[in-house]
């Protein structure tokens, strides 16, 4: 039997097109201005966008920006019996509260813990104050609506709720793929965090193989659910949307996160200015020819 | 690739400048080592001590620079010694005095002095206002000294008839000393009156005999301690006579008969005392002073040039100042390792300098220590973070209190090891406390995001490069050659300029794609 190799050669990286971290850089530094940052690292910039575009994002119940509004909490979330907080700037699913039931003054989470208002009056301080935003920077919150998950991530999502990250070049999709937690990831879709990404053919929306912390898997660790040929509903739409997106924003290298929503269909949750490169993992592709032909 | 096209030509450009440079100073200095009459001179001092108590105390006049001599090095070797060197602004003075510690069988101390010699044809004088005070000091008599003595006056009738001016009568008594009293060997006089009534004396006896005639005739005067420069396997301590006129110190050697311009190699140790070497607290001691000729001149010659180029040439400044310009000068280098790290093998550590900084801050403590506060800031560090964590306090707040802690922990550390006599220098504690206090709130988050293992993957890593950058910065000769020549900078930044536009792949993306190539392979 061959041994398997530990590595690969510069040149066999290099013959299937491999983006490596040295080169992503250079391109972003090429055709993402810094000044266009904010729109994405910032979600509520992100969110009018959408909004101005059409593209569809979850509804936002209200937006806390002053620490002299956490009374206006009570108010906004009033006739929601599910919702989500926020902070604007988080990166990670950090800082994240999802509520399941709200009884008035009395909030559960998914898992069972219970919220008293004042618990989370102390934790939207906490955010405003810039505790989850990178190098503590004062933060707004946005209380938005909870995602019902679509049908098909029934067997495959573990303690979260899957995503798709797709990437795109001047516009245009290059890549994609579906990240499910894990048991690793803590119910995170971030793959450096442990979640699983799995690679989507651009033309027809469907899964093929998947990598697992770097490796190439098959099949959900967890549930030891078969990962590929899976079909994403609303293909089609998911790639026109994002398309429209990019263009809004205006950079020329782009991570755009979309959940599936149970009844709303595909929403876009958020926008990345540099975003990893596992996804060419994921798809046993590499970005290199993709970013030149759109160049 | 119109930028890479520049920036290649940019690096080799300032790269060809560099070299430029180097072999400019080599050159120069090549010149420099021939220049006619100068010399390089090594003074050493060995000082052999058996039974020292603890808080046996050496003390030590150290050389002095002159208009003709330079010192560019000076070295100390001092097994187990607490060492600090002492100037007096008065009398510009300098004293080494060391310390030790702790009751010893025997101690070597050795001191080096590299000595650079410009022979100048200019009198040894030098101006100095003495107020009436002083004046007088120089005018009484002293221990060997004996300027009221009634035979030493009776010397100076001969010339008081002569109704001689001050300055004459100087010259009139040194005439005397060295023609008429002859030097004797090391076991005669070292006495003003015996001298001058034998009429022999040794270096000691005649330098006093002329200050002694010097003093009663109301020329403030002293006596001058140092060396003569000069081949000799065993040297000794050399004295002449410094003479107080018109607001002016003017030397006087009667013993090897040089009248106000004295050689370039007398060598200033201090004045009037006959003890360069004291020690106290020890049973036995003895010390040996020994001269040789360097074959070359190590220093630059630049610095010889009285131009503002001198300031080109880092060399010449005071040894303590250029152990911590080489720091500085291999910082730099540490930074490309650290780039080279990062962006070529793909390293990840926590910040991009931190572990340049981290190194830089364990330079100054010896390994040993900064491993011992390397574990304690991270233990103390570590447990209080994750204690402050419950509390969700605002990032800079917390850091505070952690920092705080660190350095309660440190100095009650420090503290601790006082009270077992093993007191460390505070300098070495000082400097890497915060920089690692840092580091922990770095290592936190981190976990807090990515999960333990990829956190110590990073503190690995860190460790690693801020190892690597340890070792650069603490190679002595790697220092000084960066000291020597500063222009080999421009190297690092020609290749950092290389290093800015390098797209390949980072050696372990070589790892973590490598599934890519293989899956490939099993599909077609």
């Amino acid at each position: 039997m061959k041994i398997k190799r530990f590595w690969a050669w510069p040149w066999e990286l290099r013959s299937h097109e491999i983006l490596g971290l040295n080169a992503r850089n250079f391109f972003i530094q090429k055709v993402n201005s810094r000044a266009l940052y904010p729109r994405v690292d910032d979600k509520l910039i992100t969110k009018r966008i959408c909004q101005e575009e059409q593209v569809p994002v979850p509804q936002t119940y209200g937006v806390i920006e002053y620490l002299g509004d956490v009374k206006q909490f009570l108010h906004i979330v009033e006739n929601h019996p599910e919702f989500v907080v926020k902070p604007s700037r988080g990166s990670g699913g950090r800082g994240i509260i999802v509520i399941s039931k709200n009884d008035g003054n009395r909030f559960e989470t998914p898992n069972g813990n219970v919220f008293s208002f004042a618990d989370i009056q102390y934790r939207i301080s906490a955010i405003l104050a810039g505790l989850y935003s990178l190098g503590g920077r004062p933060d707004k919150i946005i209380i938005e609506q909870l995602i019902k998950p679509h049908i098909i991530y029934e067997k495959l999502a573990v303690k979260g709720t899957p995503d798709i990250r797709i990437i795109l070049c001047h516009n245009i999709p290059i890549m994609a793929m579906l990240r499910l937690p894990t048991q690793t990831s803590q119910g995170r879709a971030n793959l450096h965090q442990g979640a699983i990404g799995v690679g989507i053919h651009l033309d027809k929306g469907e899964t093929c193989g998947g990598v697992h912390k770097n490796r190439i898997v098959s099949h959900h660790p967890d549930t030891c659910e078969k990962i590929e040929d899976i079909l994403i509903p609303q293909w089609e739409k998911i790639l026109s949307m994002t398309s429209r997106l990019s263009r809004a924003i205006g950079l020329g290298y782009l991570g755009v996160d979309i959940i599936l929503d149970g009844e709303q269909g595909p929403l876009v949750l958020e926008a990345n200015a540099r975003p990893g490169l596992a996804i060419q993992m994921a798809n046993a592709c590499g970005l290199r020819a993709k970013l030149s032909r759109c160049e | 690739m119109k930028e890479q096209k520049l920036t290649i030509i940019s690096a080799i450009f300032i790269a060809l400048v560099a070299i430029t440079l180097i072999t400019w100073r080599v050159k120069s200095d090549l010149k420099a080592k021939l220049s006619p009459g100068e010399s390089v001179w090594r003074l050493s001092y060995k000082v052999i001590i058996n039974k020292a108590k603890a808080g046996m105390r050496l003390q030590m006049s150290l050389p002095r620079t002159s208009s003709q001599s330079r010192i560019f090095q000076e070295k100390f070797l001092r097994s187990g010694l607490l060492m600090d060197i002492l100037r007096s602004q008065s009398t510009k003075r300098r004293e080494a005095i060391a310390v030790a510690l702790t009751d010893t069988e025997k101690i070597y101390f050795t001191a080096e002095f590299d000595i650079r010699l410009k022979p100048q044809n200019k009198p040894s004088m030098y101006k100095e206002l003495l107020d009436a005070n002083l004046q007088a000091k120089y005018l009484t008599k002293q221990k060997g000294i004996q300027a009221k003595s009634s035979n030493i006056k009776k010397i100076l009738q001969k010339w008081r008839a002569q109704k001689l001016d001050k300055e004459k009568l100087a010259d009139q008594i040194f005439q005397y000393c060295s023609d008429q009293i002859a030097l004797g060997g090391e076991s005669s006089s070292i006495d003003a009156k015996e001298t001058l009534h034998q009429k022999i004396g040794n270096s000691l006896g005649k330098a006093r005999a002329m200050v002694a005639l010097c003093r009663a005739g109301k020329i403030p005067s002293r006596i001058a301690v140092g060396y003569v420069l000069e081949k000799t396997r065993k040297a000794k301590i050399h004295t002449w006579v410094e003479v107080y006129l018109e607001n002016h110190w003017i030397s006087y050697d009667p013993n090897y008969g040089y009248a106000r311009q004295l050689p370039a190699s007398y060598i200033l140790v201090g004045y009037d005392y006959d003890k360069v070497i004291q020690v106290t607290g020890a049973k036995e001691w003895d010390y040996q002073i020994s001269i040789e000729k360097l074959p070359v001149s190590p220093t630059s010659a630049l610095s010889q040039t009285n131009s503002l180029l001198a300031v080109a040439d880092l060399t010449r400044m005071p040894s303590e100042m250029q152990n911590a310009i080489a720091v500085l000068l291999l910082l730099p280098l540490g930074t490309l390792i650290t780039v080279i790290f990062r962006s070529i093998i793909g390293l990840s550590t926590f910040g991009t300098f931190a572990p340049c900084l981290i190194a830089l801050s364990f330079v100054y403590a010896d390994w040993r220590t900064g491993l011992a506060i390397f574990l304690i800031v991270m233990f103390v560090g570590l447990s209080s973070r994750g204690l402050l964590n419950r509390l969700k306090l605002l990032i800079l707040p917390r850091l505070g209190i952690i920092l705080t802690l660190v350095v309660l922990c440190m100095v009650m550390g420090v503290s601790l090891l006082d009270y077992l006599e093993l007191t460390p220098s505070a300098r070495t504690v000082v400097l890497p406390i915060i920089i690692l206090t840092m580091l922990v709130e770095r290592f936190y988050i981190s976990v807090e995001e990515d999960g333990i293992r990829s956190s110590l993957k990073m503190l690995a890593g860190t460790i690693l490069v801020a190892f690597c950058c340890y070792s650069l910065l603490s190679w002595q000769e790697l220092g000084l050659l960066a000291v020597t020549y500063p222009e080999a900078q421009l190297f690092i930044i020609s290749a950092l300029l290389i290093l800015g536009r390098y797209t390949g792949y980072r050696l372990t993306e070589l790892i973590r794609f490598r599934d890519i190539i293989a899956a490939k392979k099993e599909k077609p």
